[in-house]
């Protein structure tokens, strides 16, 4: 993880969850780079899911929303559980505004929450 | 008084409590009337022929926002609203500019009349701190217990609201870290499309915030025109009442009400 700095994506694996932390602005580059980090981190740590910390995001548009649904799916697909966590008041009401399907996405309060989320389901 | 021409226009303007000031094109005051000179404490000699930016100094001189300017550059009428030290406190005065035409019709300078608007600024301040309180009391978002919020709606929803609704809510959960959000919709009056698609809209950010939004207090009569309108609230939770939805939102935080043994 020593490149994770420059893609301002950093993360931690806790309980078999890997929490990503992504701060700054998304860009698809860097949606990649989640997306092969934890896909990495999953072989080799035998991760039960990810947590997305989305707490250090200014603004997230429709396209990073997509990015970042995209990577949900591209996860559940694995057998790998996602959890979004930390969207901000201001973010959260923009994105319903533009109409943001929300209905199959399984959003944490917090990381205790998230954690029990990914570990209980089974 | 003189009862015909020139004088007696002279002496009405004079009269008049309004600033008025007339300027030529080079911004050369040609005529202040009685208002205007005690607001500027000068005397026509003093101000004639002057640059009206040297005898007023508004903040607005020489800057492209002085109203005379835009009068005469486009040939309409110009209003700005600016706030002055005129002795006795800050005082509002807003500012009407035309231009000056002459028989031809080509602008030969600008012709501006101030008035003092402050009791009317005063009076609009205070209509806007009404309807903030009034706002904040219709929002009062409560936090029932440890993870649980409810939010009494009373009244009627419509867009500017709903909006206030939901940043007081997801402003509130993301202070008290809620996992359940109960929205007690008992003193709406009337649930039309508009209103359900709000309340849609409202549950869907509450989710993204991490926490569950209840809908309670759907009465028979609700229910029935949420039917017969065809709406769909989906998998948006609703009870009928705030007690079987404090329920539910106990049950999932994990809590359990239990009766106790009476005391003999």
């Amino acid at each position: 993880m020593d490149s994770s700095e420059e893609y301002s994506v950093s993360g931690s694996v806790t309980n078999r969850c890997y929490i990503a932390c992504i701060n700054g602005e998304l860009s698809s580059a860097q949606m990649g780079q989640l997306y092969d980090e934890i896909v990495r981190m999953a072989e080799k740590r035998e991760l039960r899911g990810v947590i997305m910390d989305l707490n250090g995001l200014a603004v997230l548009d429709s396209a990073a929303f997509c990015v970042l649904r995209k990577i949900s799916v591209a996860l559940a697909l694995m057998g790998l559980k996602s959890a979004w966590m930390g969207i901000k008041p201001a973010i959260a009401s923009s994105l319903v505004d533009f109409g943001a399907d929300v209905d199959d996405l399984c959003i944490c309060l917090n990381i205790e929450d998230g954690v029990r989320l990914i570990g209980s389901e089974k | 008084m003189k009862t015909n021409g020139i004088e007696l226009e002279k002496e009405i303007l004079d009269q008049l409590p309004a600033i008025v000031i007339a300027v030529d094109k080079n911004f050369n005051v040609i005529y202040a009337n009685n208002a205007a000179l005690n607001f500027m404490g000068s005397t026509p000699e003093k101000i004639i022929g002057q640059h009206c930016y040297n005898a007023i100094r508004n903040p607005q001189c020489n800057t492209p926002e002085c109203c005379i300017a835009q009068a005469m550059a486009d040939g309409k009428v110009h209003t700005i609203r600016s706030e002055a030290d005129g002795g006795t406190g800050n005082r509002f005065l807003e500012s009407t500019a035309v231009p000056l035409k002459d028989e031809k019709g080509e602008i030969v300078g600008g012709l501006e009349f101030v008035l003092d608007i402050t009791q009317k600024v005063l009076d609009e301040k205070k209509l806007n701190e009404q309807g903030r309180t009034i706002r904040d009391m219709s929002t009062p978002t409560i936090k029932l217990w440890d993870g649980i919020l409810v939010l009494p709606v009373v009244g009627v929803i419509d867009t500017n609201r709903a909006q206030h609704m939901m940043d007081s809510m997801l402003n509130k959960i993301l202070a008290s870290n809620s996992r359940a959000i109960i929205m007690d919709i008992q003193g709406v009056a009337a649930v039309d499309t508009a209103v359900a698609n709000h309340l849609i809209k409202i549950t869907k950010a509450t989710k993204l915030m991490g926490c569950e939004c209840l809908i309670s207090g759907i009465s028979p009569g609700v229910a029935k025109t949420l039917t017969q309108l065809g709406i769909n609230l989906g998998s948006i939770k609703t009870k009928a009442t705030l007690s079987d939805a404090l329920e539910e939102a106990f049950s999932m935080i994990n809590l359990r009400v239990v009766t106790t043994e009476a005391k003999q």
